[in-house]
């Protein structure tokens, strides 16, 4: 038999043949197909679901963080005003507070210098009121002693028309007039003090006033008290805001000079 | 009845395969009873254990259905199937047993033996050649049943071609021994 008619009669006699396979053999297979059909599928439904779920949250921080961000320009500018009315109050306007719309800004001088009208006019009169004040505390104070001199001046009257107890209201006097030397000295220097007093009331109220009129300006103008109370109480968390965002602008600045500049090397 | 269905199911191999590609569990089950038996017993050519041969068809099948859409109905769905088949085989095979191919040089020379007139069955011939040496056995029925060339040969079994061909020139001469003595045992029982 030659070598081509052997391989012939071999592949003849076996390629006819057929095995029947076992009847639990489709299952194998199936169970097979089942385990890696299933486990991608699952894979990826999870994957998606988590993904979309980030994304969401994602989103809804950035809308959130974008809102803030506005209403504490907003913010900014309002308490931008509010510094520059305050004629000597020795405040710093921070740089980055400068970040702001061009119309806000002309809108916000226009009422800052209309408030600023105001607050003046206001801390004008507030003087005047002030010094009248004091002015009347004076004159009541000088008409005081001025009637205490005249009782004295009686009492020496009738001392002069009684010779009897000359001597006894002599000593009497002597005393009396020390004392009411003491007494005046000891007035003069009250005078003093609770002038000194008076001025340092009134120059704290003056301050407190200004701060009211501030106030009072503004809501004269637009606001009302509670949203100047929120806005107090936000001014607050501001600072630790502004903390966070300014990291993150770091951060974001940091990875993208170095994504830039990843090649570089 | 079955087989009715199956030869329907034949005629629309196409289809079956499109559905199978999207994931059909029916059409795969189809497909699987259309050709299990035959890819079974191609694999049973290189191996002996039926058990083991039905593993390995058994996962060549599932990895044809998860590569299906590289068939793209190129050729008969069957060759496609099957060469996958030859290829578990192999992988088995060497997974097995570490099978050295050795590179033997020899002088291959047709034998013309014409005078041997031999016979035998499909189980004859199949237990002689599940007694060929694994190298000799692989080259034999890639070239002889699967119609594999040298060059072809040389590559699915990482091996240089003159090996391959002393492998085969190996196995024919031994096979041709098996069936004369086959033969004569046969011929001195009857």
């Amino acid at each position: 038999m030659g070598q081509d008619r052997l391989d012939n009669k071999v592949k003849k006699v076996l390629s006819e043949r057929k095995i029947q396979p076992n009847q639990d053999s489709w299952n194998k297979l199936e169970a097979l197909l089942d385990t890696k059909d299933e486990r991608p599928k699952r894979n990826y439904a999870y994957y998606a679901i988590a993904a979309s779920v980030m994304l969401l949250l994602g989103m809804l921080f950035f809308l959130n963080s974008n809102k803030e961000q506005e209403q504490e320009t907003q913010l900014v500018n309002e308490t931008e005003n509010e510094i520059k009315t305050i004629p000597d109050s020795g405040l710093v306007i921070n740089d980055e507070n400068e970040e702001t719309n061009v119309v806000e800004a002309t809108e916000t001088v226009e009422n800052a210098i209309a408030s600023e009208d105001k607050t003046i006019n206001n801390e004008q009169i507030d003087k005047q009121s002030i010094e009248k004040k004091s002015v009347e505390v004076k004159q009541n104070r000088r008409f005081a002693e001025n009637q205490k001199k005249v009782e004295k001046e009686e009492v020496k009257e009738q001392n002069r028309s009684n010779p009897l107890i000359k001597n006894e209201v002599n000593l009497n006097k002597t005393s009396l007039a020390e004392n009411e030397k003491k007494k005046q000295d000891s007035l003069a220097l009250n005078n003093e003090v609770d002038a000194l007093l008076a001025l340092a009331q009134e120059n704290l109220k003056k301050e407190t006033k200004t701060e009211n009129t501030i106030n009072t300006t503004t809501t004269a103008l637009k606001v009302n008290p509670d949203a100047l109370l929120t806005e107090v109480e936000e001014e607050a968390e501001e600072s630790f805001r502004a903390k966070v965002f300014e990291a993150v602008k770091k951060g974001f600045k940091k990875t993208k000079t170095a994504v830039a500049t990843r090649n570089d090397n | 009845m079955k087989l009715l269905k199956v030869i329907q199911l034949y005629r629309s191999e196409k289809q079956l395969v499109a559905k199978a590609l999207e994931g059909s569990r029916r059409a795969q089950k189809d497909l699987y009873e259309l050709h299990a038996p035959k890819m079974l017993s191609v694999c049973r050519y290189y191996i002996k254990d039926i058990q083991d041969a039905e593993d390995v068809m058994i996962s060549a099948f599932f990895k044809g259905f998860q590569n299906l859409k590289t068939y793209q109905n190129n050729g008969n769905f069957e060759g496609w199937i099957r060469r996958i088949m030859v290829n578990e085989s192999i992988s088995f095979l060497r997974k097995q047993k570490e099978v050295y191919l050795t590179d033997e040089i020899e002088d291959f020379q047709h034998e013309n033996d014409d005078s041997l007139n031999e016979n035998f069955n499909a189980v004859e011939i199949q237990q002689l050649i599940d007694d060929l040496p694994e190298g000799y056995k692989m080259v034999f029925v890639l070239y002889a049943i699967e119609g594999y060339k040298h060059q072809e040969i040389a590559a699915v079994l990482n091996i240089s071609e003159n090996t391959s061909k002393s492998q085969l020139f190996k196995a024919r001469k031994l096979l041709q021994q098996k069936i004369t003595n086959l033969n004569a045992v046969g011929n001195g029982t009857r």
